[in-house]
């Protein structure tokens, strides 16, 4: 069955961004010890609208919409919208209060948007915020624990 | 479709596996999106060699740790299954949680898989010979009944332990398992049919001062776990990736396998 929302995984600012993306879920992290031979995986998801995902295979612009405090983060929803494409779309984003700050995202903020093999690439300010992955890479993300 | 497919909806979903890891180690970690990107590049990568040989699993090899100083490359492994309930090419394999001494059995993504703050992207897919993929494929679509699983989670588990287990040494019991023409459905039987059928463990050297000094004191190492002859010697009997592509390529259990170094498809395998 066509699942009603695409699923996209979006992810993390760098490190660079001190305070880093405040996503409700996160890599699980692991032991640094020498020999380490297993890692928690990298769990966090975003969906965003299919329409998100329809609007940015067909080279659509983005921009901020909307800034507001989420619980000690910041949640920055980003509008799409693409020429010849009806309908935009939107999907939220939660950041650091210090990223936001100094990257100077505001409503009205230009959001650069790189297509790469996988899906786009999202930036503020020669910064990436997020990954979204493509129709192509997105049924490889999921994660599920035996057992609950 | 659903009747609401196309509402535009903001649907912010946890994919975590349980939210309950609570602890220092389990903090948050921002992973740059382009190493995601990447991540996914070679999960889409692994699945097209996937789907282009007629197996219905293989087992799949990421450099995870920086292994070199123990003359290492891969560090972790798990089984690719085609057509799992959770998604075409879907990876079963055992994760550490959170650094602590727990571990739970997990059925991934390809691109969750990759996406997991590695040393590189370079890969290794080994496919079985026939007989064995078809059961050890039977036995991981049953998971997680038979799973052969020990919540008991030890970096440096002694091979054949019963009271621990890691990622490499879950391969070689469910492996075991798969490989055997009758049911083994306990742990100890998986690894001593292993031990019977040429599985040799790999030895690592941890010298006294690096335990002591080197801060190799957390929660998912456990050196009692061995004996008090290992832990003077420093060389540490474990269950590596290399460990276990050496025996499955010694008893003749590999039809075939590829790998990447550098985004490089090598035309013989490297060292492992």
């Amino acid at each position: 069955m066509t699942r009603p929302i695409a699923r996209s995984l979006t992810l993390a600012l760098a490190a660079a961004l001190s305070g880093g993306l405040a996503l409700p879920a996160q890599a699980a992290p692991q032991s640094d010890g020498a020999s380490r031979m297993s890692q928690a995986s990298l769990e966090a998801s975003i969906e965003v609208p299919v329409a998100v995902i329809h609007a940015l295979g067909h080279g659509a612009s983005a921009v901020v919409t909307g800034v507001a405090v989420v619980a000690g983060s910041v949640a920055v929803t980003v509008s799409v919208a693409a020429a010849g494409v009806v309908a935009g779309a939107s999907f939220v984003v939660y950041l650091g209060a210090e990223a936001v700050k100094r990257l100077g995202i505001a409503v009205g903020t230009a959001i650069s948007v790189a297509a790469v093999a996988t899906g786009w690439i999202l930036s503020a300010a020669g910064e990436a915020l997020c990954f979204i992955a493509n129709d192509a890479a997105r049924p490889h993300i999921h994660s599920h624990r035996y057992g609950g | 479709m659903r009747p609401f497919a196309h509402l535009v909806l903001f649907v912010f979903v946890l994919a975590l596996p349980g939210t309950a890891r609570a602890g220092d180690a389990c903090k948050q970690r921002d992973m740059p999106p382009h190493k995601v990107a990447e991540a996914a590049r070679t999960a889409l990568l692994a699945a097209r060699q996937l789907d282009e040989v007629d197996a219905p699993v293989a087992l799949v090899a990421r450099v995870g740790t920086d292994l070199s100083k123990q003359g290492l490359v891969y560090s972790h492994a798990g089984f690719a299954v085609r057509d799992h309930a959770h998604g075409r090419w879907t990876v079963v394999h055992l994760l550490n949680e959170c650094g602590s001494d727990r571990s739970g059995l997990y059925a991934q993504g390809l691109v969750n898989f990759f996406a997991d703050d590695l040393v590189n992207q370079d890969l290794r897919i080994v496919w079985f010979t026939p007989g064995v993929a078809d059961r050890l494929a039977d036995r991981l679509r049953q998971m997680p009944r038979h799973s052969l699983h020990h919540p008991r989670y030890n970096l440096i588990a002694r091979p054949g332990s019963e009271d621990y287990q890691n990622s490499t040494a879950w391969i070689v019991e469910v492996m075991a398992a798969a490989l055997a023409d009758r049911g083994i459905y306990d742990r100890r039987g998986a690894y001593a049919f292993a031990r019977g059928d040429g599985f040799v463990p790999d030895r690592v050297h941890i010298a006294y001062s690096k335990r002591v000094l080197g801060g190799l004191f957390s929660a998912n190492i456990d050196f009692t776990d061995h004996s008090v002859g290992t832990r003077l010697s420093g060389d540490y009997p474990v269950v590596t990736v290399r460990s276990i592509f050496r025996w499955l390529e010694r008893r003749g259990h590999v039809r075939e396998q590829r790998e990447w170094r550098g985004g490089v498809r090598q035309a013989a395998m490297g060292p492992a």
